[in-house]
């Protein structure tokens, strides 16, 4: 009786190793790789907007908010290379809606790029009462896009 | 002769017409007088509106659809709601409503015609607005462009599909107790639990839910790996390590003003959306006032991860 139970146990702890074995390898490795890359992208994208906001608390010096508006004016142009065809599986919270309506997702990353470029520029000309109101607009457009194209879902 | 029964012609008509007068006068102080809806009002009501929410479910903002017309899908573990036009269209919205039925509705959830509403309608939280804040609303939802658009009929999973079966849920789940200030609690924390229970209804989501889509109070705000629809929701109770418990201030500000968290990400779906619509356009006043209730809110250990997602590093905190 013993033996047979544990016999049942190995057997159990075989298959579930076996699965998970399975999941791991389940996925194309270059998909793999080109949603670590989005995500490491954006994780920069997020690292250049805390800092601003860190700044803007009082840390470090005010000169350098250039230097990250100026970074996430050139990490808004990346953006849409970040979502080749076939990336929406995986380990992902990005929508299908993104490649299911190209036109719209493309408007939405332009608003990034435009909100991202007038955050720069009033950065480079140093008007601080204009910094607050451009982050702001920024911001909307990170929101706007996750509002409609990323969604921590559980996966069907 | 002819001139006496004229005047008495004419003095007949006066006293006609004076008591006509006097039972009218009568008759408005018995019913109250009929209230004219000033822009104030209407303004005050677009604020009220706001705060609720109104525009997110009402609108079929992803296929482009008409504002408050209605259409939007919500796929759900009980089957598939569509949201109603609530303009003021008199045969597909509601233009032929009352203000008796827009109050029965958003207080009791049931229709002019005297159908229960499903809960997927936020009534267990509306049930607590204020009368002033639903006349509010009332002025500005009928000021608002009318939208010829036919509503689409749920499609649910039987037993949900039968509607009489919602009399039995409201009796577990549907608490009508009005809301009342607490005294000894500050103006500011009464007015943010108001926005919090009755207007932006958060628990409808931070709430877990039972297995029959009532809200779960014990574990109030605490989150869920699943909502209904499937979505995960955080926990935002004052714990250190699953809930908000180590945000400040600032924190929650920068996440009611523009929808960024912490880890610098930026809320993205139903938040997103219920920031861009409703708390982004709270006064400072209103925020503080829901920041404060929020930092009082009871902490509950209730670890909230996305599920198959071990290797995304992905969290809210």
């Amino acid at each position: 009786m013993r033996r047979l139970f544990l016999s049942a146990c190995a057997v159990a702890l075989g298959l579930s190793i076996f699965s998970t074995n399975s999941d791991a390898y389940a996925q194309d490795p270059a998909t793999e790789t080109a949603i670590k890359y989005r995500q490491s992208v954006m994780k920069a994208v997020g690292g250049n907007m805390g800092a601003m906001v860190g700044i803007m608390k009082g840390a470090g010096d005010k000169a350098n908010l250039a230097a990250h508006a100026g970074a996430m004016a050139d990490l808004s142009k990346i953006a849409p290379t970040l979502f080749p065809a076939g990336s929406d599986f995986g380990e992902t919270t990005a929508l299908p809606v993104i490649w299911e309506k190209p036109a719209d997702f493309s408007a939405a990353i332009k608003k990034f790029q435009d909100a991202a470029d007038n955050l720069a520029s009033v950065a480079q000309s140093g008007d601080m009462a204009a910094f607050g109101p451009a982050f702001k607009g920024l911001g909307e457009s990170c929101k706007n896009c996750h509002e409609n194209f990323r969604e921590k879902k559980e996966k069907k | 002769m002819i001139d006496v029964n004229k005047s008495s012609a004419v003095h007949a008509a006066i006293v006609v017409r004076a008591a006509l007068f006097i039972l009218a006068l009568a008759f408005m102080t018995f019913m109250g007088f009929p209230k004219y809806v000033t822009a104030d009002e209407i303004e005050r009501g677009r604020y009220i509106f706001d705060l609720a929410g109104c525009a997110g479910c009402h609108t079929d903002k992803k296929s482009k659809g008409a504002f408050l017309g209605g259409g939007r899908k919500f796929e759900t573990e009980f089957g598939t709601f569509y949201s109603p036009n609530i303009t003021p269209d008199p045969n597909s919205g509601i233009g032929k409503w009352g203000s008796t039925d827009f109050i029965r509705a958003m207080r009791e959830g049931i229709s002019p015609d005297g159908f229960n509403y499903y809960p997927s309608f936020p009534y267990t939280s509306y049930n607590k607005i204020t009368d002033d804040d639903l006349k509010a609303l009332w002025a500005y939802l009928q000021s608002v462009p009318p939208v010829a658009q036919i509503n689409i009929s749920h499609n649910l999973t039987p037993p949900f599909n039968w509607r009489f079966l919602i009399s039995i849920w409201k009796l577990i789940n549907f608490n009508q107790t009005p809301f009342t200030p607490e005294q000894e609690k500050t103006a500011a924390w009464n007015r943010g639990r108001y926005i919090i229970e009755a207007l932006s209804h958060c628990r409808e989501c931070h709430t877990p839910r039972n297995i029959i889509g009532g809200l779960d109070i014990t574990m109030d705000y605490a989150g869920t790996e699943k909502n209904p629809e499937g979505i995960v929701v955080p926990n935002i109770t004052t714990d250190r390590d699953t809930g908000i418990g180590k945000w400040t201030k600032g924190d929650i500000d920068m996440l009611l003003t523009m929808g960024m968290l912490p880890n610098n990400d930026f809320v993205g779906g139903v938040m997103a959306e219920s920031v861009t619509h409703s708390t982004s356009k709270m006064t400072p006043d209103d925020k503080s006032a829901v920041i404060e209730y929020l930092g009082q809110i009871r902490p509950i250990i209730n670890p909230i991860k996305r599920k198959k997602s071990a290797n995304s590093g992905e969290s809210w905190q």
